[in-house]
């Protein structure tokens, strides 16, 4: 994005949703958020991140492989993550309601 | 990859690897290896290095609980804390000593400037009661030392607080100055506590095996 608005983008979240396809490792997160969701994760964000979300218990490191250690979402997490995307549900219904209304816009 | 673009990117590369080593050991002894891998995989570059380089502040200001020992944490803090008051309140002793203990410097300074003399017994009185503040703040430090430990402090802090109590006053004599002759040996061996205790509590706080 080259709005500034991806700064909204919250990282946790998108390492979350990242993990709930399945385990991966830290670069495999960063593509995969690339790839699916637009933002380009830093490695320090990255790495503050899978820390903050280790030391809360919403991620948990597997066996390295070939010193990549994949990460995979706890049941903590997946609640996390379920309560953050109803309320972006939320907020997303809401603008795309009132855009249509007000702005004419024809989006999904 | 052609060799002035290699070049670059190991360079690069190097100054995230090198942005990894700004981190707290706790940190380093559980990511730096996997980030290590993540650069080389990506390739590092200098994007990766200054963002690594200004996470680090956080990553030191405040640790992910699952690092640290958080009780041995909050020791060296507050025995880090109870150092750089001592090393401060020390400082002052220096200074009175330099200034109040000269003779003729005071008897000048009182016979000018009434404020002033007013003012060295606020110093007195302040330092009094900040070695009351430190050895009490101490005294939970103190307590989880070693009999040894603490009685080889005590001797070499005592030691060199009169040392240099008459360094800073080759002239006067501990009686011209009662406050600061119990002053002076009490902050340093307060400071030789709070050393021990800081290294102590900053070791406990490291990683096993770190």
């Amino acid at each position: 994005m080259k709005d500034g608005l991806d700064r909204w983008a919250d990282p946790p979240l998108l390492v979350l949703a990242s993990l709930a396809d399945e385990p991966k490792h830290g670069y495999a997160i960063t593509q995969d958020v690339a790839e699916t969701m637009g933002v380009r994760l830093s490695a320090g964000t990255l790495y503050a991140v899978i820390a903050r979300l280790e030391a809360r218990g919403l991620i948990e490191p597997l066996e390295a492989e070939d010193r990549r250690r994949p990460y995979r979402l706890t049941n903590a997490g997946a609640e996390a993550l379920a309560v953050q995307s109803e309320r972006m549900e939320k907020v997303a219904g809401v603008a795309r309601r009132r855009l249509r209304a007000n702005y004419g816009w024809a989006g999904a | 990859m052609s060799g002035p673009s290699m070049s670059r990117h190991s360079k690069n590369g190097g100054l995230a690897r090198l942005a990894v080593t700004l981190y707290p050991a706790a940190w380093r002894s559980r990511y730096a290896d996997e980030v290590r891998v993540y650069l080389a995989d990506s390739g590092g570059g200098p994007r990766a290095a200054a963002s690594l380089a200004w996470r680090a502040i956080p990553a030191w200001l405040r640790p992910p609980g699952h690092l640290h020992d958080g009780p041995a944490r909050t020791r060296a803090s507050l025995a880090t804390v109870l150092t750089a008051w001592v090393v401060l309140a020390g400082l002052g002793a220096v200074f009175v000593q330099l200034t109040q203990n000269q003779p003729e410097a005071q008897a000048a300074a009182v016979a000018g400037h009434p404020v002033i003399s007013w003012a060295y017994w606020v110093f007195d009185a302040a330092a009094v009661v900040s070695v009351l503040a430190i050895v009490a703040g101490g005294l939970p430090l103190w307590w989880r030392l070693a009999a040894l430990t603490m009685s080889l402090a005590g001797a070499a802090s005592i030691a060199a607080a009169a040392g240099l109590y008459r360094w800073a006053s080759p002239e006067a004599g501990y009686h011209q100055s009662w406050p600061l002759g119990i002053y002076v040996p009490a902050v340093a061996l307060a400071a030789a506590v709070a050393l021990v205790s800081a290294a102590r509590g900053i070791r406990a706080s490291r990683p096993a095996g770190a």
